[in-house]
C-alpha cells in the first residue's frame, strides 16, 4: 500500500477534461509524490497510459471497479 | 474449443478492449462509401439542423421535414442507437453525470457547434473528414478554422484547469454502471434498432419516393454508431491531442480512414454509380460530382470553422462525437446536443437573411470542386483533373503527417 498524496476526483467528467486536470494537478506536486486519480470515462484508461509516457512520470497502478477507474501516478519529472 | 469458449473469445475481440482507431477509421469509411453508393456519403450537421427544425418551427407556426424524411435526421438518431448499444454489450454505459461547470460548458460548446456548423455549412465530417475525399475546396478551409479554433479552446481549457479547477469539480453522479445486465440489454437494444428499418416501406413506388434510402441510411447508422463506440473515433481528439499531448495516434486513424475514403469517392465521382435517380450529370457538373462540396469559400469556411473547432474542443466531442458519447451516457454531450439543436435553426434564419441581403458579393460563401480548379489549368481533361485533385488531397494528408510527427518529437506545439 503506498501513501497517497494528492486525490483528484474526475469521476463524470468527460474526454479530454481527466487528463487536462491531471496534467493541471500533477504540475503543481513536488517530484516524488503519489496521486490517486479517479475517473469514469472508458476513454481515460488509455489516455492515462499514453500521458504517464509523454511525461515521464510512472503509473504504479491501475484497476476498476464497478466502472470507476482508479490509477496511482508518481510525478517523476 | 467448447462453445462457451468460442463465443467468450469472440465476445473479448469485440468488447474486450476498445478497437485500434484507426481499424474503426477504416470501417466508417466504407460505409461512407456505402451511403454515397446509395445517394451521399455520411455527414451529421443537416441531421441536427432537422432535430432543431422539428424542435423550433412548431414554436413559430412554421412545418418541419419529419425526422422520418430526412436520411441525416435518421442516421443521428440511429447512431446514437448504435453507441447506446454497443456501449451497454462492451458494460461500458452508464449515466454519468458531471458536476455543473461541465454541463454548462457542454451546452456552451455545442452552442458554439452549432453557430458554427451553419455559418460554415459544414461540421467536422462534411468539413473535413467526408470533405476531403469530396475534393471540396471548402473543407480544406473549413479545415485550417478548426485547427484555429481547437488551438484556441486547448489554451482555454488548460487555463481554466489552472486558474478555475472548481469548474470541473464538485457533486458528479454515475448511475446503472458496469451491471451484468447491460450486454443483454445491449443485443435487445440493438434488435430494437434493426426494428426502425419497418418503418419505411420498400414497394416499388416507395422505392420512387426515397423510402428505400431512408432504410438505407437507417441501417448504416446503427452499424456506424457501433463502430464509433467501439472504436472511441473522435476527429477533436485528432486535431486536439498535437496541442496537448504531443500523441499522433488519433490523426494517423483520421489520415487513414480519409485516404480509404479518398479510393471510393473518386471512384464514384469519377466513374459514377448506376442509380438513376441520383445521377443526372456527367464531368464535373453533376449530382454526385457536387455532392459535399459546399458553400464555404472562403470567409464562410474560415469563420465557421474557428467557432465550430472552439465549440467541439470545450464540449469535448464535435456532432458526430456528441452523439456516440451521449449513446453511452455521459451527461456533458446531452447537453452539448440540446446546444445544437437550439442553435442550429436559428443561426439558419439569421444566415437565410445575411445572405439576402449579402447578396452578389462574391467570396463568402463559393461552392469549389477541386478538380474544376485543376481542369481550367488542364484545358478540360477530366482525368488529369481529378489526378491533381487527388495529388493536393494527398499532398495535404503528407503536410499534416510531417507536421504532427514533428510536433510528437520535438513537442514545439504541445502545451502540455
Amino acid at each position: 500500500m503506498v501513501d497517497i498524496d494528492v486525490t483528484l476526483d474526475c469521476k463524470g467528467l468527460s474526454c479530454p477534461m481527466p487528463i487536462v486536470k491531471l496534467n493541471s494537478t500533477v504540475k503543481k506536486m513536488e517530484i516524488g509524490q503519489i496521486l490517486e486519480m479517479f475517473g469514469t470515462d472508458p476513454g481515460s484508461k488509455k489516455d492515462v497510459v499514453l500521458w504517464c509516457k509523454r511525461k515521464g512520470n510512472e503509473l504504479l497502478e491501475t484497476s476498476e471497479e464497478g466502472g470507476i477507474f482508479r490509477f496511482i501516478i508518481q510525478r517523476k519529472k | 474449443m467448447s462453445e462457451k469458449g468460442m463465443f467468450s473469445e469472440v465476445y473479448e475481440v469485440l468488447f474486450g478492449d476498445s478497437w485500434k482507431m484507426w481499424i474503426g477509421a477504416i470501417i466508417l469509411s466504407f460505409f461512407s462509401i456505402c451511403l454515397f453508393i446509395i445517394i451521399s456519403p455520411w455527414g451529421a450537421s443537416g441531421g441536427v439542423l432537422n432535430w432543431g427544425d422539428n424542435v423550433i418551427k412548431p414554436l413559430v407556426n412554421e412545418t418541419a421535414t419529419e425526422i422520418t424524411k430526412n436520411r441525416y435526421a435518421m442516421l443521428n438518431i440511429m447512431i446514437v442507437i448504435g453507441a447506446l448499444s454497443s456501449a451497454l454489450m462492451a458494460k461500458q454505459f452508464a449515466v454519468r453525470i458531471p458536476p455543473l461547470g461541465e454541463l454548462v460548458k457542454g451546452l456552451i460548446g455545442g452552442v458554439l457547434i452549432g453557430v458554427g456548423a451553419i455559418i460554415g455549412s459544414s461540421c467536422t465530417l462534411g468539413g473535413f473528414y467526408s470533405g476531403w475525399p469530396a475534393m471540396s475546396v471548402g473543407a480544406f478551409i473549413f479545415t485550417i478554422g478548426l485547427v484555429i479554433g481547437t488551438f484556441v479552446a486547448v489554451l482555454y481549457l488548460m487555463w481554466e484547469a489552472d486558474k478555475y479547477p472548481g469548474i470541473s469539480a464538485g457533486a458528479t453522479k454515475t448511475f446503472l454502471g458496469a451491471a451484468n445486465w447491460q450486454p443483454i440489454a445491449g443485443v435487445i437494444m440493438f434488435i430494437v434498432g434493426l426494428g426502425f428499418l419497418f418503418l419505411f416501406p420498400t414497394g416499388p413506388a416507395d422505392i420512387l419516393e426515397g423510402s428505400m434510402v431512408m432504410m438505407g441510411f437507417t441501417f448504416f447508422g446503427l452499424l456506424i454508431g457501433f463502430v464509433l463506440q467501439r472504436s472511441r473515433f473522435c476527429i477533436v481528439r485528432a486535431l486536439r491531442e498535437p496541442f496537448m499531448t504531443g500523441e499522433t495516434s488519433a490523426a494517423k486513424a483520421v489520415m487513414v480512414g480519409i485516404l480509404f475514403g479518398l479510393f471510393g469517392f473518386v471512384t464514384i465521382k469519377l466513374f459514377g454509380v448506376f442509380f438513376p435517380l441520383s445521377f443526372t450529370g456527367t464531368g464535373t457538373t453533376g449530382y454526385a460530382q457536387s455532392m459535399f462540396v459546399f458553400g464555404n469559400v472562403w470567409i464562410s469556411g474560415i469563420l465557421g470553422g474557428i467557432i465550430f473547432g472552439i465549440g467541439m474542443t470545450i464540449a469535448g466531442g464535435c456532432v458526430v462525437g456528441s452523439l456516440w458519447r451521449a449513446g453511452e451516457g455521459q451527461v456533458k454531450l446531452w447537453f452539448s446536443i440540446i446546444g445544437m439543436v437550439i442553435a442550429m435553426p436559428l443561426t439558419n434564419s439569421f444566415k437565410t437573411q445575411f445572405l439576402e441581403w449579402t447578396s452578389g458579393k462574391a467570396n463568402i460563401t463559393d461552392a469549389i470542386f477541386l478538380p474544376d480548379i485543376f481542369s481550367d489549368l488542364l484545358d478540360g481533361n477530366l482525368l488529369f483533373s481529378y489526378l491533381g485533385a487527388v495529388l493536393f488531397v494527398l499532398v495535404a494528408l503528407a503536410i499534416w503527417y510531417v507536421i504532427i510527427k514533428w510536433n510528437e518529437k520535438s513537442g514545439k506545439l504541445s502545451r502540455m
